[in-house]
């Protein structure tokens, strides 16, 4: 169990001494080699999540406590926890970092230590908030994921950057302030915030006022995290920061940050409020119209990195009727999910890094015509959109088809068939979008396009490449999943 | 029915009613972080109101602490961004933000 | 248990499909070479599959996963024989592409899709598990949206997107039809659950995926629109591999596994009557040569779709075996299509006229498909269009086989009508020669196939036989 321990601390103590190390050395060493330093982080981040992934599931544990600097228990802030689902949440997130450190080489010119440091803050904050016990605790880290991604967006003082950055930041910190509303209202109930004291205290009836204060808590908390999560109807935010951010930046957000800010606090209230008819309501009504609205608004917009955006407002709507159902399917089908959108989703933002790298522009009127002239990215971006739109064999059919299955199963056939039918508005947006881009003629100025080379393409053929076997080998994981007594 | 918990959580949500309205009312940005923090500093007192009925005041104490400090560190991003956009456009109306549309 | 023989089968093409790109980089010769080979593999292996259907002992291989997923592949006498008819027009098609495609761009990925193509039809036909029917399904659909959009300009990509949209569309309802079965069944094992009684409302929507997969009334109008895409696309989109998903999916699901309301056997012969009437009245309106051509597809496939859905032993057996006649015939008549529009560059009939001089071989097989899909004696294409309509007056529906009649006699009118004007009448082009001789041999071999298999209909006969006997 030592070796847990030592790598649910490296989850934390790795990019907090990457911090350090960047601000001692010598600026222009760390600006020459900041990559080597980021790129590691993130390795290294993936290789303890499957090293200790590999040493649970050898001694069949389903959760792990441990502590940093060795802090003592206080009542009701308890300490770290590492479990499964948040070991494939670790994995997600180092995976992402890798790639958003992969265009970072070559998107980010100045302020390289300055990348540094927020990138591993916000490393810090996503890692934390998935190893946290208590509500109070997510809530800190979550708020450093916030801080983290207001200053990264507004890293270049662009007047775009900055006016996405001040967008994101004002209805981010309503969603604060909901989510601190509802767990100071859990906590008047319960006396204590930590996962499991909450799901045992909540049934014992008390107190008159105190019950209609956790209903209110329920929404307001599903409505905090639903805006840090960009769902219909929260998303105005969503589009405008990833798309005024740097592509570097922007692959976390998309990728990663809304998944761990707003799913895995749905996935954490969904353990504890799981059973309650109106909570699993709320979330399939969020989650369907997230899907179709998202996949609407997708359909007309003109720049590239806004409709990839959208996309993910529509895909988290997926991730929301997986865990609407509450059942153990419903959970797996949506942790697939978060994974198989990680990998899609960062390809999607590498290969618009690549065409801004190339051609200058993201406005997709623009353009046209690329697929003979970037045959890889054109390549890896129809991968990610099949896989996107859920068409098999690749990584998103899978996933998707878990949350249907758990849907069908719990009950909402009507909302399964709708959800899958869905499914179709993403493939109209993406074709629009890919016959836009690597279709149709090539304008003038487009001419002398090449192929992007280097780090950039090294991500986008190692993200197809992640899409592709996750989605032949699924059968696998499924095998495994059962044998595990799963699903 | 009309003890101090009701009272206060009456209280509170006027304050955060207070606030929402100073955000949406409110063109300037400064007066938005205002708002934002008339709002935080409800949720503050449901903190302690939480620790005052579940008697764990010390807790509550923590947690308050630590909330003060994210909204601070929130409150300095904020004026960041505010500087930055006021010396792009001269003032601090966010009706000049018009570049992201869609 | 020789069913490695059948994963062989479907593996060399999929996978070889993938290294075709790579062959190209290093020769174009290498990369057609291989393509021949990959897809000639599928057929040989469909050949030795054979053997087992004739020995009664079908290959098969079954590995079952938790909820209800499997791998299983069986080769049964119904996928066999789809899976020969299917590989070897494709390899005709593959040889007449060295002829057809090898001036334009884009050849590697051609090559690629086409060889994925058969590649997903042989999975397709031979898998026992709805999810992997729907993988393959819609990685035809995949194929068929780059196929189409292989020359890059504005119309053809739009309407690429419209296939992929309409079959897309239809495989997706199809699965929320599947997820029906598998709620009441617990399996998306077709081999589980012979037999099964499902419900109404599921047939309906797998019915959507058919339909929008053999482009019938009302989801047909993107088969003609494909007509942009070149030549062997076409063939092999309407001959060969994707029109044939459908139907096989009708024979694989409601004739051999579910048991069906017996409502179907009226409203799907409806369906396709109203197809086959109205593609054939449309088919008089067109002046372009391969919108002609896909009109007389979807007329012809409601036919298979009668004889399928008929309920007698005759014509679903006839219907069967017509899946074999239209799929050489057609071949054929859309590669001759192809060799007269690549050589005076106009796909509109009223500009043609008197080609039979210039090109005599490419009228010959012309006629000779023609003769078969019109259903005149002693090709091929009459034994199977008559059993068809047998078995639809056996039914007892009187009306609906004279609907078909008509609709047979419509058939005769406007090839007749296409014939006239492309090969005989006014000479327009003079200067106009005859194909290059790997395109003009591979539509002779069809043509004189589909008059062959007049003669020899037992052999085909015998196997749907055996198809019937899996009820």
């Amino acid at each position: 169990m030592n070796y847990l321990n030592y790598a649910g601390e490296a989850f934390l103590l790795i990019p907090l001494s990457a911090i350090f190390l960047n601000n001692i050395c010598n600026k222009r060493f760390i600006e020459k080699h900041f990559h080597i330093l980021t790129g590691a982080v993130a390795l290294l981040q993936m290789i303890a999540a499957v090293f200790a992934f590999y040493i649970m599931d050898a001694n069949q544990m389903l959760n792990f406590d441990f502590s940093v600097f060795g802090s003592s228990k206080i009542t009701g802030i308890e300490l770290f926890d590492i479990n499964p689902v948040s070991l494939v949440f670790l994995f997600c997130i180092g995976m992402v970092a890798f790639v958003s450190v992969m265009i970072s080489i070559r998107t980010i010119d100045v302020k390289k230590g300055s990348y540094v440091n927020l990138l591993m803050t916000l490393l810090i904050g996503m890692n934390g908030m998935v190893m946290v016990s208590d509500l109070f605790s997510l809530y800190v880290f979550l708020d450093v994921i916030g801080i983290s991604s207001f200053v990264m967006i507004a890293m270049f003082r662009s007047r775009k950057g900055l006016e996405g950055s001040i967008k994101y930041l004002i209805i981010s910190e309503i969603a604060s302030i909901f989510i601190l509303m509802g767990l100071s209202f859990i906590s008047m109930k319960t006396g204590s915030l930590s996962f499991k004291d909450i799901g045992r205290n909540l049934l014992t009836n008390t107190f008159e006022l105190q019950t209609i204060l956790i209903y209110a808590a329920i929404i307001l908390m599903i409505a905090g995290f639903s805006i840090k999560a960009g769902i219909v109807p929260f998303h105005s935010w969503l589009p405008d920061a990833h798309q005024s951010a740097d592509t570097s930046i922007s692959v976390l957000l998309s990728g990663i940050v809304i998944k761990i800010a707003g799913i895995y606090g749905i996935y954490v209230l969904t353990n504890i409020f799981g059973g309650i008819k109106a909570y699993q309501v709320s979330l399939a009504g969020l989650g369907i119209i997230s899907v179709v609205v998202g996949a609407l608004l997708a359909a007309c917009q003109s720049h590239f990195k806004r409709i990839v955006a959208y996309s993910s407002v529509s895909q988290m709507g997926y991730i929301l009727l997986g865990l609407s159902t509450g059942s153990t399917l419903g959970i797996v089908g949506a942790v697939a999910h978060v994974f198989s959108h990680a990998a899609f989703k960062s390809t999607l933002f590498t290969n618009a890094a690549a065409i801004h790298e190339q051609t200058g522009t993201l406005e997709i009127d623009e353009m046209g015509g690329l697929q003979s002239r970037m045959p890889v990215t054109a390549f890896s971006s129809t991968i990610a959109f099949l896989s996107t739109a859920g068409i098999p064999p690749f990584a998103g059919f899978w996933s998707k088809l878990l949350i249907v299955m758990a849907l069908w199963g719990s009950g909402n056939q009507i909302l399964a068939g709708f959800a899958l039918c869905a499914s179709i508005l993403t493939s109209a947006y993406f074709l629009r979008l890919q016959k836009k881009v690597f279709f149709g003629k090539t304008p003038e100025h487009l001419s002398s396009v090449t192929e992007v080379t280097g780090s950039i393409k090294f991500a986008e053929i190692l993200l197809t490449a992640v899409t592709c076997i996750v989605g032949v080998l699924f059968p696998l994981i499924i095998i495994f999943l059962h044998s595990r007594g799963l699903i | 029915m009309l003890n101090f918990q009701t009272i206060m959580l009456f209280v509170g949500f006027l304050m955060i009613i207070a606030g929402c309205y100073c955000m949406i009312r409110t063109y300037h940005m400064l007066k938005i972080i205002i708002g934002i923090e008339v709002a935080m500093k409800a949720v503050t007192m449901f903190l302690i109101l939480a620790g005052y009925m579940n008697g764990h005041m010390g807790l509550a104490q923590a947690y308050v602490i630590t909330a003060i400090v994210i909204e601070v560190i929130v409150a300095v991003v904020f004026a960041g961004v505010t500087i930055g956009l006021y010396k792009k456009y001269g003032n601090m109306d966010i009706r000049n933000l018009t570049e992201l549309k869609g | 248990m020789n069913g490695w023989i059948l994963i062989t089968g479907i593996l060399i093409p999929l996978l070889g499909a993938l290294l075709l790109p790579l062959f190209g980089k290093l020769s174009g010769k290498f990369r057609n070479i291989m393509a021949l080979t990959f897809v000639t593999t599928a057929f040989i292996l469909a050949v030795c599959a054979l053997t087992g259907v004739l020995a009664d002992k079908p290959f098969s291989a079954r590995y079952v996963l938790p909820l209800g997923f499997s791998f299983g592949f069986l080769g049964d006498a119904l996928a066999v024989f789809l899976a020969m008819t299917a590989s070897f027009v494709s390899c005709i098609i593959v040889i007449y592409s060295f002829g057809y495609i090898h001036e334009y761009e884009n050849q590697n990925e051609y090559y690629m899709m086409v060889c994925l193509f058969v590649g997903a039809m042989m999975g397709l036909v031979y898998s026992t598990n709805l999810i992997a029917i729907y993988t393959f399904w819609e990685i035809s659909s995949l194929c068929c949206w780059r196929l189409i959009g292989f020359y890059r300009e504005e119309i053809t990509i739009d309407r690429a997107n419209k296939t992929f949209i309409i079959t897309v569309l239809g495989a997706l309802i199809m699965l929320v039809g599947f997820m029906g079965i598998y709620s009441q069944t617990g399996t998306f094992d077709l081999t589980e659950m012979k037999g099964a009684y499902i419900p109404s409302w599921c047939v309906v929507l797998i019915l959507f995926g058919i339909l929008s997969k053999s482009a019938t009334i009302p989801l047909h109008s993107w088969l003609p629109d494909a007509g942009v895409a070149p030549s062997p696309v076409t063939s092999l989109l309407h001959a060969a591999v994707l029109v044939k998903i459908g139907v096989y999916a009708y024979a694989r699901f409601f004739v051999l596994t579910f048991e069906i309301n017996e409502a179907f056997t009226t409203i799907v012969p409806v369906i396709a009557a109203v197809s086959a009437l109205y593609s054939a009245g449309v088919a008089f309106r067109e002046n372009d040569i391969k919108r002609v051509l896909a009109y007389s597809t979807i007329s012809q496939l409601a036919f298979i779709l009668l004889g399928l859905s008929c309920g007698e032993k005759i014509g679903i057996i006839g219907g069967l075996m017509y899946i074999m006649a239209h799929s050489v015939a057609k071949g054929g008549l859309f590669l001759c299509a192809g060799i007269v529009e690549h050589n005076i560059h106009t796909k509109d009939i009223r500009k043609m006229g008197g080609l039979a001089k210039t090109m005599p071989l490419t009228a010959t097989a012309f006629a000779l498909c023609a003769c078969s899909i019109m259903g005149i004696p002693p090709f091929f294409g009459f034994f199977t269009k008559h059993m068809v309509i047998e078995g639809i007056v056996s039914s007892g529906n009187i009306v609906l086989g004279v609907l078909f009649v008509l609709c047979a006699v419509m058939t005769v009118m406007y090839l007749i009508r296409l014939f006239v004007k492309v090969f005989f009448g006014q000479q327009t082009f003079s200067e106009v020669k005859e194909g290059t001789p790997i395109m003009v041999v591979s539509v002779l071999i069809l043509g004189i196939i589909s008059l062959l298999l007049g003669f020899f209909s037992f052999l085909p006969s015998h196997l749907a036989t055996m198809i019937w006997g899996l009820m």
